[in-house]
Parts: structure tokens; C-alpha cells; sequence
């Protein structure tokens, strides 16, 4: 069933939780919804289940409006973070437990009842398990009663809040692929909130990254990975470089620097950031007049990759770069050499829009990681 | 608990205050469950409090401060007194030194040892008196001995502060050992490797930790004893002026139909359950963190 | 860790001053009296109506408390409302409040020129000087115990499992039933468990309101006291003992059922 979300409105106090949310998801799709904490992406789940009384827009599941329903009536399947298992019934009676509470008339009988658990049972793997209590199963196998209790009630869509949150990387990876393929069989439409951007990336049709109560982008992962469209989005999807520069009659100029670069497309005048990830700035020779000039003040490998900090000889940022391959045969980069980079693939974002997004809350100088860490608190 | 507020973990405002339609009841199910809820507290707890303090002042402020004249009056305010203030001391001594042997070794019977201090909880205060008449009483197996050495226990105060002891015996163990186990003994690992001696570990370390739960263990410690009725009423032999505790004098009064002394003196002790609420309150607002986790809402 | 000698030794040392050899006492006592003079004691009918009272107006009282504790609890956990720290506070009035001081409170209340005593008596309900008034006074001293046990309990049920119960098409009544009752339930025992302990030993809030009529309105502790006075220690002691080993075997019972429901969860 497609869902169609129209100017989500939703305060808590005086905080604006979500700004006015548009959203179209199609059919069968997986989408994720991508963010940090605060983004108001739980709060979107929650307000799509009815779990979270809106202040103002529509939820529409198909042709029917489901902004006045209460959530009994919504009939969505949704997967809490901590699984949510009721502690005193056993894995049978957890999955059987919507099935159950239908009023007298519509509510099937034990056979049919005990027939669908059993199917839910070998669709979720857990056969065998049905007498088990909660406490008795591994978070792997909890996460996917908690599955089978959300499909037991065919519901028209299935929500997932974090559904690999609490998991270990190793039950977190099976579980991710296992998901994926069980969405293939069943056809759901599936949303999934996950502030883990490799998590959105690899899972989902689509993803939509929010940000402070409005969503930032929406598009597949190759999209929202190769053209990020605010700033935001390319912070939280990796830690890119951000170098001030102005853009003077269609040319880019780096701030302090006699690069020149050229602009793609139209891009706007005056005061840019430019935005280049560490991968994508590319070590030139000397005749590259395009080029920034730096002395290496931090080398560091890791695996195959090497990286260098770059401390630029005209304004004194240090920047990062990461170099594929290092080839010892090549280059031996020691502290103290200097060095001459370009960007082989940026993006420009007038200046005054990254100050709005300051202004909005999010704070740049975070780097990813300690958003990540914020979110698991 | 709540992704809500997880999601908003760092900003200034708490979600879970606002009341959620999906998981509360129609508006006039909560009203009627508050009634009720408030309605049978008021009725079992307020009014009896209230009561007392009416009753007492019933016949206006002279004659309620005219209770406090009665030298019997002022004998059992006395009695009582002395013996919280040798009851609450020993059991001050006997939690501390069971909470550390409890909390800070591993040994078998452990938790029979628990069970055993919690005793006295579960024996009716008026058996608790019993076992002193039947171990000092006329017929006492110990009688002949403490007798001729010792002196009256029975009928005296010595026999009015162990009832007293006997009945407020677990309290400030049984604050102290839940804390103390959730405290574990890393703090007092590290003072001792960093040389200081056991003595000092305890002073300085241990009690610092403690010191609200502690206070939270003497005071409701010293409410019991101040305000022990059965187990005393058992062994001091009413005998007046000089063996009647405080709550003793008021069944003498209330039995000579003399209300407005009894419920003066009930007055005191209700003041003094009043203060003990108000600080068990305080400590339990303000050092939530420092109580044991079971004591913690 | 040091320490351990002294402190364990001076615990086990004033543990068995005070407490476990004066209470052996009792029994060492009982056991004079041989099985046959025991039963003899218990089995009069004065003690036997004495104990039946006991513990009768003690079951009813802890089922009044697990009832109005649950609700109590279930108010101060959910709901917001004015003054709800101070009476959050006094909930624990009865720790407090000596007991003397309870008794006669509630007898002049509930007696029959009392606020209480005198708007039921226009009813036809007496309430001091009958059981009904044992009961009262046994409420008052139990009421804490189910309100703080449950309370915690109450509390740790997260609201992810009435958010679930509820996407699953669960009604509210529903939820409240199947999903929270059970949670909640052993924790309840364990309440109405120490409110009835305390309420069948408990002597000086009762006495006041209990008129003290022999077959009537006698409980098992004053029937101790009364012996004791009489000087007969060996049925006062028979009484005792009935007493703690009928109170042991409640709370044993108790416990195992609680073990048995703890272990399905």
C-alpha cells in the first residue's frame, strides 16, 4: 500500500519536532529514514503509525485518510527498537497476540490462528521456538518475533524503528540481509528509521535524510551519496572538507589561493563553501595552476587506504585526503613535504545557506561520528 | 524507553510529560481512578492525622499545653527519649558493621544471614515483647542470673530498650546493605592500594558514600522506636512516672477518658512522624541518587 | 578487604543477643508444653476465634490494600495532578505514625459521635468496637506495603508494549489486562503479602478501635497480652508460636507461588 504524507506538523512544547513533512512512498518500497538524533525521524514513524497525535498535515495509507484513525485502527505492523516482546507469553502467544484481541467477530478461530503462527514461525526462521519466553531467545531471534508479531496482523505497512540498533555488527549484518530478502518475498511496504548511514545506504530503496523536523533529501543511494543537495547532507554522510572560496563572474575562486576552478553549471555569486569529500581531492604536480598548495602534517594508514593531513599554505586549514592504494614504489609521504592538491569532484553551497543550517541547530563542527555517538545515547 | 525522547536526548524539554492519547485512558476513567486513589487515602491516612490534632486542641490551647504539665506526662516524654537514644545507637552500630561484613565479603549463609536480620520485622511486636517476659520474666530461664547481678530487667527500662532495640533492629541495616551492594568495593579497593588503612577506608571513603542513606535508616528508625507500642506495652509493667513510654501514657490517658491529654501527647508524636515524612521526602527528592535503588521513586 | 572478623562478628553476636536466641526461647518454651498441651491451647475456643480473627481480618484488610494500593499506585505512576507530592508523602504515614496514635485516631473517628462513625451510623454500620473496625485499622497499618511495591514495578513497564499491544489492535481494557496486569502481578503478591503480615501481628492500632469482646473482637496478640497478665506464659507462648508458624507458612506459600510466576517471565 502507498502512503502519502502531506504537511506533518508535529511540537512538543516549544520544540518543533517536525516542519511540515511531505513524503510519497510507493508500493512495496523500502525506504529509510536517515538522520541524527533530534532529526524527527522516530517522531515521522511514530506519527505514521498514529502513535504521535499530529498538529497538523494527513497520512494517507492508499485512498483511505488515516490521519483520524487511532492507531488500532491503522493497522500497521511496527517493530520497536527494544523489541517491545511481551515478557510473560511465550514466543506463540506473542505472535498470536493481535490475532487474539479482534473483537469476538472477526477474530479467527485457534485453528486458524495456530495455523498462521506456525507460518509466521518458518517465514521468520524461529520453528520450533514457539514455547520459548523472551528472556529465553538472543536479541537476533527477539528482533525477529517482534517481526512476526508485526506481520501476524497483515498489516498495510511495516514500520522498524532502529531495527539493527540493538544488535551486535556481526547479527546485525545476517540480519540486514536476511531483511532485505524477506521484504523481497513479502512485498511490504517497509520504513525503517536509522541514524547508521552505511545501514540506510546498503538496506533501502530509497532513503530520506532529515535534519531538525524537515527532511533535507530524498533519493536513491546512489543519489543522495553522489549529489548530496545541502550541506547537511554531505556532512552527515561522510566528513568532508569545507573550503571558503567566492565565485566571481561564473569562475570559483578559493579564498586566499590563486586557484581557479572551473563551476559546474550555474553557480550562484559572491561567498561559497566548497565541499569536497577527503577521496575525491586528487595530488597534482606543480604545473597545475588549479591546485592548492600544503605541507603534509599528518600521515596515517589504514588498511588500503592512506591518509594525509594537508595544512594549506594560504589560509592554514588543515584539510584531509585520502589516497587510494598508496603504492610505496611511488610516494613516500613524510611530514614536512609539500604537497599540491585539487578537488576532482565538489559541490558549492553559498555561504549564507550553511549559516542557516546553523542556525536550524545542527552544529557542522560535530563530525559524524560524535552524531552517531549522540544518537545511541 | 521512549524513542521520543531519545531522539531529543540533549534538547531542553521532556516529551513523556505530555500526555500520550495512544496509551491513556478516556479522561473520565482517569478522574474517576484519581477519586478513588485520592478518596481512599484521604479517608485511611489525612482524616486519622487530622483527627488527632483536632481532638487534641478540642478544648482550645490552654488546655492542650496544660497536658504537657503532668509530671507523669513529662516522666514518659522522658522514658522515651532515653531509650530511642540507646536503641537507635546500638542499631546505628549493628547496621554498619552487618552492612560491611554483608556487602563487602563473599561468604556461605549470606543470605540466610539477611533473612535472620529481617526477622523482627515479620514477629508481632507483642511477641517480640513476649520473649523478654519469658527470658527475665519471674519464671525467665535468665532471670535468677541478671537478678543478682545485673538487676530488674523486666518492668524497668533496661526491658523497655531491648523490646525497643528488638523491634527497630533491621531498619538501618536493611538501608544500608541494598546501597552498599550496589556500590560494590571498588572505591574501598582503591583507598586501601593507595594505603590508607581500613579504619580510614571506612571513614573516608565508605561513609561519605552512605552518609544519606544512613540518615534515611536512623530516622525511620527512630520514628519505630519513639513510637513502639505493642512490644514495649509488654514488658514495662505500666507502672506510671516510671515505665510508660510515651505511647503507653496514651492509653492510660485514653483509658481514664482524659482525650484531651491523650491526643496532646499523640499530638507530639504525630508532629514528630510528620517531620520524619517530610525529611524521608526531602531525602528521597533531593539524594534520590544516594538511597539504595529499592528506595528510589 | 579488612574488617571482616570484627564486623561479621560482632553482627552475629548481638544477631543472636537480641534476636535469635530470645526467639528460639519461644519455641523451646512451646515445645515444654509437648504436642498434646499445644493443641490443647489452640484448639479452645477462645484462641481458636482469637486466630481465626487474626488472620481473617488480616486477609480482608491485605485484599482491601492490593486493591486500592494497585489503584493508588497505578494514579501516583500515570497521572499528573495537583498536591501529588504531598500525598505521595504521607502514603507512607503508617511507617510513621506511631501506632498508639493510630488507634486512638481512628476510634474517635470512627466511633459513633466520630466525622466518620457518625455518617455511617445513619447507615446502620458500626464500626468501632466490631471487626469491621479490626479491619480498618489493619488497612491503615497494611496501606503502604502493596502501593511501594508495586509502585517500581509499575513504573519499569515500558510504554514500547502498550505502544505494541495497542499497533497490534489491542483495545485500551485489553492492554491494561493482558499486557500490564500479568507484568505487574507477582509484585502485587508480594505486597498483599506483607501487608497481611503485618496486619495479623498487628496489636496497638487495633486495640483502640477492637472493643476487645472475647469471641468477638479479640485478636490473637492481645489474647497473649491477656494470658501474660494472667500469668500463663505457657499459653501465651502456644499462642506465639501458633502465630509465627502459621505467619511462616503463609509467607512460604507466598513466596513459592511468586517463584513459580517469576520463573514464567
Amino acid at each position: 500500500m502507498d502512503i502519502q504524507i502531506r504537511g506533518v506538523q508535529k511540537h512538543y512544547g516549544s520544540f518543533h519536532a517536525l516542519r511540515g513533512i511531505d513524503l510519497d512512498i510507493a508500493s512495496g518500497e523500502l525506504l529509510a529514514l536517515l538522520g541524527p538524533s533530534g532529526s524527527g525521524k522516530t517522531t515521522l514513524l511514530r506519527a505514521i503509525a498514529g502513535l504521535e497525535p499530529l498538529d497538523g498535515g494527513q497520512v494517507k495509507f492508499g485512498d483511505i485518510d488515516a490521519t483520524g484513525l487511532s492507531v488500532q485502527e491503522r493497522k500497521v505492523g511496527f517493530v520497536f527498537q527494544q523489541y517491545a516482546l511481551f515478557k510473560h507469553m511465550t514466543v506463540f502467544d506473542n505472535i498470536a497476540f493481535g490475532l487474539s484481541v479482534r473483537p469476538k467477530k472477526e477474530r479467527p478461530d485457534t485453528a486458524t490462528i495456530n495455523k498462521r503462527v506456525r507460518e509466521l514461525l518458518e517465514l521468520v526462521q524461529l520453528g520450533g521456538l514457539e514455547k520459548r519466553y523472551p528472556a529465553q531467545l538472543s536479541g537476533g531471534q527477539k528482533q525477529r518475533v517482534a517481526l512476526a508479531r508485526a506481520l501476524a496482523i497483515e498489516p498495510r505497512v511495516l514500520l522498524l524503528d532502529e531495527p539493527f540498533g540493538a544488535l551486535d555488527a556481526k547479527v546485525r549484518k545476517d540480519l540486514r540481509r536476511w531483511l532485505r530478502s524477506l521484504h523481497r518475498e513479502t512485498g511490504y511496504t517497509t520504513i525503517f528509521v536509522t541514524h547508521d548511514q552505511e545501514e540506510a545506504l546498503e538496506l533501502a530503496d530509497r532513503v530520506v535524510v532529515m535534519n531538525r523536523g524537515v527532511i533535507e533529501q530524498v533519493g536513491t543511494t546512489d543519489e543522495v551519496w553522489d549529489a548530496p543537495s545541502t550541506p547537511f547532507v554531505y556532512d552527515f554522510l561522510g566528513t568532508p572538507n569545507v573550503l571558503p572560496a567566492r565565485v566571481e563572474r561564473g569562475a570559483l575562486l578559493l579564498n586566499g589561493a590563486t586557484a581557479t576552478l572551473a563551476t559546474a553549471g550555474a553557480a550562484p555569486e559572491g561567498p561559497v563553501n566548497v565541499y569536497t569529500r577527503p577521496n575525491e581531492l586528487r595530488v597534482v604536480g606543480d604545473d597545475d595552476t588549479a591546485a592548492l598548495a600544503g605541507k603534509v602534517v599528518e600521515t596515517q594508514r589504514t588498511g588500503l587506504l592512506l591518509r594525509l593531513g594537508v595544512k594549506l599554505l594560504s589560509s592554514g586549514d588543515v584539510i584531509e585526503i585520502e589516497l587510494p592504494h598508496p603504492d610505496p614504489a611511488v610516494q613516500r609521504w613524510q611530514i614536512g613535504d609539500s604537497i599540491r592538491v585539487r578537488p576532482s569532484r565538489y559541490s558549492l553551497f553559498p555561504r549564507a545557506v550553511a549559516t542557516a543550517t546553523e542556525e536550524s541547530g545542527y552544529d557542522p563542527t560535530l563530525t559524524v561520528t560524535e552524531h552517531r555517538e549522540r544518537s545511541r545515547t | 524507553m521512549n524513542h521520543t525522547v531519545k531522539d531529543a536526548a540533549f534538547l531542553p524539554f521532556e516529551p513523556l510529560k505530555q500526555t500520550n492519547s495512544v496509551i491513556n485512558e478516556p479522561r473520565l476513567v482517569r478522574w474517576l481512578l484519581i477519586a478513588a486513589a485520592l478518596g481512599f487515602l484521604s479517608l485511611f491516612l489525612l482524616l486519622p492525622l487530622l483527627s488527632v490534632f483536632v481532638e487534641a486542641l478540642r478544648k482550645g490551647a490552654g488546655a492542650y499545653f496544660a497536658a504537657f504539665g503532668d509530671p507523669e506526662t513529662l516522666a514518659s516524654i522522658k522514658l522515651t527519649f532515653i531509650a530511642a537514644a540507646i536503641a537507635v545507637p546500638l542499631n546505628l552500630v549493628f547496621g554498619l558493621s552487618a552492612a560491611w561484613a554483608i556487602t563487602k565479603f563473599e561468604f556461605r549463609g549470606k543470605q540466610l544471614l539477611i533473612t535472620c536480620i529481617d526477622l523482627p520485622f515479620s514477629v508481632s511486636p507483642v511477641v517480640a515483647g513476649l520473649i523478654f517476659v519469658l527470658i527475665f520474666g519471674a519464671q525467665g530461664w535468665a532471670q535468677p542470673w541478671f537478678g543478682d547481678h545485673i538487676g530488674k530487667v523486666l518492668f524497668s527500662t533496661p526491658g523497655i530498650v531491648l523490646a525497643t532495640i528488638f523491634v527497630t533492629f533491621p531498619f538501618i541495616a536493611r538501608e544500608l546493605i541494598p546501597l552498599m551492594q550496589e556500590q560494590g568495593t571498588e572505591d574501598e579497593q582503591a583507598a586501601l592500594s593507595l594505603g590508607a588503612t581500613g579504619w580510614q577506608t571506612f571513614t573516608k571513603v565508605t561513609l561519605p558514600n552512605i552518609k544519606w542513606a544512613l540518615l534515611y535508616g536512623v530516622l525511620l528508625c527512630n520514628a519505630r522506636a519513639m513510637g513502639e507500642f505493642g512490644a514495649v506495652s509488654v514488658v514495662s509493667g505500666h507502672i506510671r512516672g516510671l515505665t510508660n513510654t510515651m505511647p503507653l501514657h496514651i492509653e492510660i490517658l485514653y483509658n481514664e477518658y482524659q482525650f484531651v491529654s491523650a491526643f496532646a501527647v499523640a499530638s507530639l508524636l504525630a508532629l514528630l512522624a510528620m517531620v520524619t515524612l517530610a525529611v524521608k521526602s526531602f531525602l528521597e527528592w533531593r539524594y534520590a541518587d544516594q538511597l539504595a535503588a529499592t528506595r528510589r521513586h | 578487604m579488612p574488617g571482616l572478623t570484627p564486623t561479621l562478628g560482632f553482627t552475629l553476636f548481638y544477631l543472636g543477643m537480641i534476636v535469635l536466641i530470645p526467639l528460639a526461647g519461644v519455641f523451646f518454651k512451646a515445645s515444654g508444653l509437648g504436642f498434646a498441651g499445644l493443641w490443647k491451647v489452640i484448639t479452645s475456643e477462645r484462641v481458636l476465634a482469637a486466630l481465626s480473627l487474626s488472620f481473617g481480618a488480616a486477609a480482608i484488610a491485605a485484599v482491601l490494600n492490593a486493591i486500592f494500593g494497585a489503584i493508588v499506585a497505578w494514579v501516583f505512576v500515570r497521572y499528573e495532578f495537583p498536591g501529588k507530592r504531598l500525598f505521595d508523602a504521607f502514603i507512607d504515614l503508617p511507617f510513621a505514625l506511631p501506632t498508639a496514635v493510630a488507634g486512638i485516631a481512628l476510634t474517635a473517628l470512627y466511633s459513633e459521635n466520630g466525622w466518620i462513625g457518625s455518617v455511617l451510623a445513619h447507615a446502620g454500620i458500626k464500626v468501632a468496637y466490631t471487626p469491621l473496625g479490626i479491619i480498618v485499622a489493619m488497612t491503615f497499618i497494611g496501606l503502604p506495603f502493596v502501593v511501594r511495591t508495586v509502585e517500581p514495578v509499575l513504573r519499569e513497564v515500558e510504554r514500547d508494549l502498550e505502544e505494541a499491544a495497542a499497533t497490534l489492535g489491542a483495545r485500551r481494557w485489553q492492554t491494561v489486562l493482558r499486557v500490564i496486569a500479568p507484568a505487574v502481578f507477582p509484585s502485587l503478591v508480594t505486597g498483599f503479602a506483607l501487608s497481611f503480615a503485618r496486619a495479623v501481628g498487628e496489636y496497638g492500632s487495633v486495640i483502640f478501635i477492637a472493643g476487645n469482646f472475647p469471641m468477638v473482637s479479640e485478636i490473637a496478640p492481645l489474647l497473649i497480652i491477656i494470658k501474660l497478665e494472667e500469668f500463663d506464659y505457657k499459653g501465651a507462648t502456644a499462642v506465639a508460636a501458633t502465630m509465627l508458624v502459621l505467619s511462616f507458612l503463609l509467607l512460604l506459600t507466598i513466596n513459592l507461588l511468586q517463584a513459580w510466576v517469576r520463573r514464567r517471565v
